[in-house]
């Protein structure tokens, strides 16, 4: 009994988790200012092309505009993981990970850190992916 | 001839002969030595370079590019690659402070220069003391072998893109072992060389 108790609570914490991560990361961007996060505003910054550089630049460029698909690293060519929760469900369950990859990719794609409302929303997006 | 200028002739000869080979072994034996040291040592290694064992290098540093083996470059190499992690080829790869400390120890330890391995030797061999290359893709040890790899199998590749991307041919890099036998040129399947 204990057993399968055990085995339930192992299967719901993943869910959890990208629930939890996501939602505690939502309410601190709101406590910073931010309006109610949108998925659809987020796939929008996720499509949009930014010139940094001299260079076209998008989340599409390494990631993929399908987000359940393969993408490619532009330098190293090295493939990338899906960011949808959908196909890879470990995605949006470490808060570092996230906090890391939003920091460092805002910058590279559009040149500067993303505001809290630009990261809720582009979170809000890809946890419906 | 009279047998004394035969004997000074002779004399003068065999010293003039033994100078020649005094003076080279004089100027080269340093170089000669460095040589067989080299080869015996080279010997003694072996073939594949160590496998990456630490996971805070794994995982940071391979998510971008494979983790590099830490064998291919001499630690001044990856002491000037972990003093530079905020523009790291125009990425920014910082991390925490005590992340990047242990990965700085991990990658010295095991840098070419101090863990053996043929490639790695051969690649350090390639490098000049004064030079600490951040890429392994610019020594000259690296570029003589790929010398013949035409762009349409790397850089117009689109499964390739990069010499950077070394599991895309050497299927077995994430093990150490880089041996031309094993290449695969991602696209190229059917190819043969």
């Amino acid at each position: 009994m204990t057993r399968v108790l055990l085995m339930i609570v192992g299967l719901a914490v993943p869910a959890f988790a990208t629930a939890g991560v996501v939602d505690e990361l939502q309410a601190e961007y709101r406590a910073a200012g931010a309006n109610a996060p949108s998925a659809e505003q987020g796939r929008t910054l996720w499509n949009q092309t930014f010139v940094v550089d001299g260079e076209q630049r998008s989340c599409t460029t390494c990631h993929d505009a399908d987000l359940r698909k393969t993408g490619r690293h532009a330098a190293t060519g090295k493939p990338i993981e899906p960011l949808a929760p959908s196909v890879n469900p470990v995605r949006l369950t470490d808060r570092g990970e996230v906090t890391k990859w939003l920091a460092r990719n805002c910058k590279w794609t559009l040149g500067r850190v993303c505001t809290p409302e630009e990261r809720g929303h582009l979170l809000e997006f890809i946890r419906t992916q | 001839m009279n047998r004394r200028t035969y004997w000074l002739l002779s004399v003068l000869v065999i010293v003039s002969v033994g100078s020649v080979f005094v003076s080279g072994a004089m100027g080269h034996g340093d170089e000669r030595e460095d040589q067989a040291r080299w080869k015996r040592e080279w010997k003694d290694m072996p073939r594949a370079v160590a496998a990456v064992t630490n996971d805070h290098y794994a995982n940071e540093c391979g998510a971008c590019h494979i983790a590099y083996p830490p064998g291919l470059l001499p630690s001044r190499s990856w002491n000037r690659v972990m003093a530079g992690l905020e523009d790291h080829f125009g990425d920014d790869a910082s991390l925490p402070p005590e992340t990047a400390e242990i990965i700085a120890a991990y990658l010295d330890d095991n840098a070419s220069d101090r863990a053996g391995s043929r490639i790695g030797a051969k690649i350090g061999r390639s490098i000049g003391l004064s030079e600490a290359p951040l890429r392994i893709s610019e020594t000259a040890y690296f570029q003589r072998k790929h010398d013949e790899v035409p762009q349409r199998m790397v850089r117009d590749n689109p499964k390739v893109k990069s010499f950077a991307n070394c599991a895309a041919c050497h299927r077995q890099a994430e093990s150490g072992v880089f041996d031309e036998h094993d290449v695969q040129v991602a696209g190229f399947e059917q190819a043969r060389f």
